[in-house]
């Protein structure tokens, strides 16, 4: 079994790309969301138990960027090398696709369906207008840009049945698995198709 | 006293088990037929390792009684006899425990005729006859002087059982296994012993936590009794399973001073709202009597009220506990993950599988 490390948001994502790309689980990959890359000696038991019982271990996590002590590079580095000193095995993947910098956030934005991409232009426009506000020492006042809001906010904006927005507002569904949200046959995600159609046994 | 390592090969389904780094409080998880409760029996079988019928015992606590000479291999690995149960184990103050139980060759039962012996079938399991077991143990003390002896568990010819021990050695280590099925018929002694030594009240105040009405505790000649306020005592039996199950640990608590005790399902019987209370009465008691507890759950709710526990009321106590994952590999080999307080409380928290 291929047992998948994730931060946490994207376990949801990971799982219905799988689906989407393989069919059903059947026992063949489990998501484990660990709760952020700083976190892995925690949860080196679940590598080992995994490792000693045959299966193969993967890390798909953010990059993230060089001035949050991030960028593509340094963290996957750092994981490397963590993973040595755990001496835990696993391959890694970083968000958005394995060779620049950014987040999971990042990826979706590039994948979004593309009649709807004018809602990420509307927020983009909106977060450019509270930019403009400043305190006295003449900071911005709030924060921007905010990623995670503009994937929610685009998310949000779509109609929905009943049970969507339960699914929705209760269990956060961000509807990966609609092809109306999301574009999961974007060439953008290449990288990720290669890389869990490599590892995924 | 206490254990600080234990080995056990061949026993039962577990080919190989080795438990490390082992605390005061060890929690044992996994899936249903991993082999939880076979590892419980084993350590329960090293506590008393020169006392022959605790291998009828462990059986016994699995609603199996029979022990005809079919059933001496029920604990071999895979029911093979030529596959020696070996159970070891390091104590906490370097003294070691050594034990190995083995068939006991018999005499064949067959009595062939001597001039017709060839005519008889050949078969290769009349050199596997046994009517017994031995337990072979040796135990070396922390400055190093090794005793050795051996026991034995027989089935005679008029199919009882006879028991040959050892004579010069005298177990030091108390050790108490509750398990679902026995657990209420063991309080009444222990708390006789409890109520000589004037110490009921602190039995009566973690019952109470589970049923407040609960006013005082007695043992008169129908068993355990108790107040709850009404013109007469009511038996235990008529109180609930949580009640009976509590007082069967926290009485246990108490028999076993520096020993250990064994409890498979901890939490069966118990309301989620009771396990705060067993888990608080378990720490306090065990560090104050200095008892090591081995237990066995596969419930989420016990493991997050157990992480509570540790996080608000005992946080002084969270170094002395262990969590271990067992997982049943391919090869028969049971492997243990530790998890020490800080990983526990991690994957509690974040909701990761470890049962």
């Amino acid at each position: 079994m291929t047992r998948i490390f994730v931060e946490g948001r994207e376990a949801d994502f990971i799982d219905k790309y799988l689906m989407f790309l393989i069919g059903a689980n059947a026992g063949k990959w489990e998501v484990v969301s660990t709760g952020g890359y700083s976190n892995l000696s925690m949860i080196d038991q679940k590598f080992k138990e995994n490792s000693d019982n045959g299966g193969n271990n993967l890390v798909i996590f953010d990059a993230d960027l060089p001035e949050t002590d991030g960028g593509f590079k340094a963290r996957k580095k750092h994981l490397e090398e963590k993973m040595k000193e755990l001496s835990v095995s696993g391959q890694v993947f970083l968000f958005p696709n394995n060779k620049d910098d950014g987040d999971f956030e990042s990826m979706l934005e590039n994948i979004v369906n593309e009649e709807h991409r004018c809602l990420l232009e509307c927020f983009e426009r909106y977060e450019g207008c509270i930019g403009r506000h400043c305190d006295d020492q003449g900071n911005p006042k709030y924060v921007t840009p905010n990623r995670k809001a503009k994937i929610y906010a685009y998310v949000e904006s779509f109609k929905k049945s009943n049970s969507e927005k339960e699914k929705f507002k209760n269990k956060k569904d961000f509807f990966f698995d609609n092809p109306d949200y999301w574009n999961l046959d974007s060439v953008y995600l290449t990288p990720l198709k290669e890389f869990l159609l490599e590892n995924v046994k | 006293m206490g254990f600080a390592e234990i080995g056990i090969e061949n026993f039962r389904g577990i080919r190989h088990l080795a438990l490390k780094n082992i605390k005061q409080i060890n929690l044992l998880v996994g899936k249903n037929n991993c082999g939880k409760s076979s590892v419980l029996d084993a350590i329960f079988l090293l506590s008393g390792f020169s006392n022959p019928l605790l291998n009828v015992r462990i059986n016994q606590f699995r609603d199996y009684d029979k022990l005809d000479e079919d059933d001496l291999v029920l604990n071999f690995y895979n029911m093979l006899p030529e596959n020696h149960i070996h159970i070891h184990g390091s104590m906490m103050g370097g003294a070691v425990r050594d034990l190995k139980i083995v068939p006991l060759a018999s005499e064949s039962k067959h009595v062939l005729p001597k001039d017709n012996v060839s005519a008889q079938s050949l078969s290769n399991k009349e050199a596997n006859i046994s009517n017994g077991l031995a337990m072979n143990f040796s135990y070396v003390t922390g400055s190093g002087e090794k005793k050795n002896g051996s026991s034995a568990i027989v089935i005679t010819n008029q199919d009882n059982v006879k028991i040959r021990s050892q004579k010069d050695y005298e177990e030091t280590l108390s050790g108490v296994y509750i398990n679902s099925k026995f657990a209420f018929s063991i309080a009444a002694d222990y708390l006789t012993n409890i109520i000589q030594e004037k110490q009921e009240h602190v039995i009566v105040e973690i019952l109470r936590q589970i049923d407040p009405k609960i006013k005082s505790i007695s043992v008169l000649k129908s068993g355990v009794n108790v107040d709850i306020g009404l013109s007469r005592l009511v038996p235990i039996n008529m109180l609930g399973d949580g009640v009976r199950k509590m007082l069967a640990i926290i009485t246990s608590l108490h028999a076993c001073k520096d020993g250990v005790i064994f409890i498979d399902e901890i939490d069966n019987g118990l309301h989620f709202s009771s396990l705060s209370s067993l888990w608080k009465a378990i720490i306090k008691t065990s560090e104050l009597l200095n008892v090591q507890v081995f237990a066995t759950t596969h419930n989420i709710e016990s493991l997050q009220s157990l992480n509570k526990v540790l996080g608000d009321d005992c946080p002084a106590s969270r170094d002395k506990i262990m969590c271990y994952s067992l997982r049943h590999m391919d090869t028969d080999e049971l492997k243990a993950y530790e998890y020490p307080y800080e990983k526990f409380n991690y994957v509690i928290n974040q909701e990761i599988e470890i049962r």
